[in-house]
């Protein structure tokens, strides 16, 4: 079963529109959503919780078309929003006792656990946190409840290394469970090249990726070469994308339509999203 | 919906101290004063509006954009505001007829009919002023629903200077009649809110 499937998801907002987007997210795994701000991350991430009304497509969820099973659904998704959206004046034993009474099956002694885990204070008012702790509270809510499915926006964002390195070895502790799965959106790209399955490359409202982790590796490649043998590259070989550097271009291709010859270096995800959302800009500011 | 109410309950607690024991020091004075009509409307306006601050409140803490992430609906979230308008209003009126009943009682001057007519004004305001604030509230938010709410308590005062000439709370033996409407309004205005909330993107 897949935790999530997303099919020609649409969105406009006048200023904004996210293109027909199509996602599947394999139960037991763990997705990153990558984009630079206002790509569209969180507008999927609220299409997929309902928070916002599709203008067209389907979203499933564990399952269920989510017309049908929201907001019941949600027993079975921890959500953590890039704000956090936790009542300010609360503290945190105070917010285990109004979730207790909102999640069906919340676990008050996972709530303690993962509380005392994160160092979080149990008296001092969610507005008093620091930001990393406030991630982290939040965090620990969407995981207190038997979640199979965690939908994170910007779980990471603001944080000093640390806190980054707890919270991601939470989600590796939670992701041991095959049942389990996530769709983590970031634009730190770091900390999803750790923990990520499937990488989806989001730029300007369109999908421009969605693939394995490691076969991205597999399929892209950079290379450097000269202006001369860059011009006289096939038409064939796939260019994700190009920079001249001043001594040549290096540019991001797929690997397989290269010709026979050309040394190929490794490339990381973050200089492949650079690359192929620069290539994109070029085309919409030539076709436009 | 219990999880949403409770969480109104502390923030009632947590973060209207003060506001709370104004209505407490006025619902004291109400018994002492020998026209208490002002403090009795005061109360009975400042219960009714409760859930409109606690919906700012809300919405400054991206509450009502974290219920998206809840196994909560919309439709629950708004009823659970009516809820708790409803008791802050209930729990003024018990207060207010406890103050009076205990002054009568003092002064020897026990009316039922009076209190009858209190609990009425309660039952009345109360319900009728969130019912038609409220609508406004979760269709435009609280920033521009206050503009309604101004104008419906600016309106709510002109209409009891005119039912009320001489000031005091008063309400013809006739308005036990108004009471099962303004219950249906309560109602009818809660379907509205809810119908008009879930088609708003929060």
């Amino acid at each position: 079963m897949n935790a999530l499937e997303i099919k020609d998801l649409q969105k406009n907002y006048g200023d904004f529109t996210l293109y027909p987007l199509d996602l599947v997210l394999p139960s037991g795994c763990v997705m990153g959503l990558v984009g630079e701000n206002g790509a569209g991350k969180s507008t999927t991430i609220r299409l997929i919780l309902g928070a916002a009304a599709r203008d067209g497509g389907s979203v499933s969820i564990l399952g269920t078309d989510s017309r049908e099973c929201l907001p019941l659904a949600k027993d079975d998704i921890g959500v953590v929003l890039d704000e956090a959206g936790i009542p300010e004046c609360l503290n945190a034993a105070q917010i285990g006792r109004v979730m207790r009474q909102i999640f069906s099956r919340w676990d008050d002694a996972e709530y303690a656990r993962l509380t005392e885990k994160l160092s979080l204070p149990g008296k001092t008012p969610f507005h008093k946190l620091s930001r990393g702790m406030k991630k982290k509270l939040a965090l620990a809510v969407a995981m207190s409840h038997g979640a199979k499915l965690l939908i994170l926006d910007e779980p990471t964002d603001g944080l000093d290394p640390l806190a980054r390195d707890e919270l991601t070895e939470l989600l590796l502790d939670f992701t041991r469970d095959e049942n389990h799965s996530v769709l983590i959106s970031s634009h730190i790209l770091s900390d999803l090249e750790k923990i990520c399955d499937y990488v989806a490359f989001l730029h300007r409202g369109r999908l421009l990726l969605c693939e394995e982790k490691d076969r991205i590796g597999e399929i892209f490649g950079v290379v450097h070469l000269t202006r001369e043998e860059f011009a006289a590259l096939p038409c064939s070989v796939a260019v994700a994308g190009s920079r001249d550097t001043g001594y040549g271009v290096e540019a991001v291709v797929r690997r397989d339509t290269l010709p026979r010859g050309i040394a190929v270096s490794p490339v990381d995800l973050e200089q492949l999203f650079i690359y192929m959302a620069k290539e994109e800009n070029v085309h919409e500011r030539t076709y436009s | 919906m219990s999880g949403l109410i409770l969480k109104d309950i502390y923030r009632l607690f947590l973060s209207y101290r003060l506001p709370l024991a104004a209505m407490a020091l006025l619902t004291v004075l109400s018994a002492l004063m020998p026209d208490p009509s002002f403090f009795i409307i005061f109360l009975c306006v400042q219960g009714a509006v409760l859930p409109v601050s606690l919906f700012s409140y809300d919405e400054k803490d991206r509450w009502c954009g974290y219920l998206g992430a809840l196994p909560v609906s919309k439709t629950q979230y708004v009823w659970a505001k009516y809820l708790v308008g409803a008791l802050a209003v209930a729990v003024c009126a018990v207060l207010v007829l406890a103050a009076q009943t205990a002054r009568m009682l003092v002064l020897m001057q026990l009316d039922l009919d009076a209190l009858l007519g209190l609990a009425e004004f309660f039952f009345i305001v109360g319900l009728t002023l969130p019912a038609l604030m409220f609508p406004f509230m979760f269709r435009l938010g609280s920033e521009k629903g206050r503009i309604a709410f101004i104008l419906i308590i600016v309106a709510a005062c002109a209409l009891a200077a005119v039912l009320l000439p001489d000031g005091t709370v008063s309400l013809p033996h006739s308005a036990a009649l108004v009471v099962p409407l303004a219950a249906v309004l309560y109602l009818a205005s809660g379907i509205l809110s809810a119908a008009l909330y879930e088609r708003r993107e929060t």
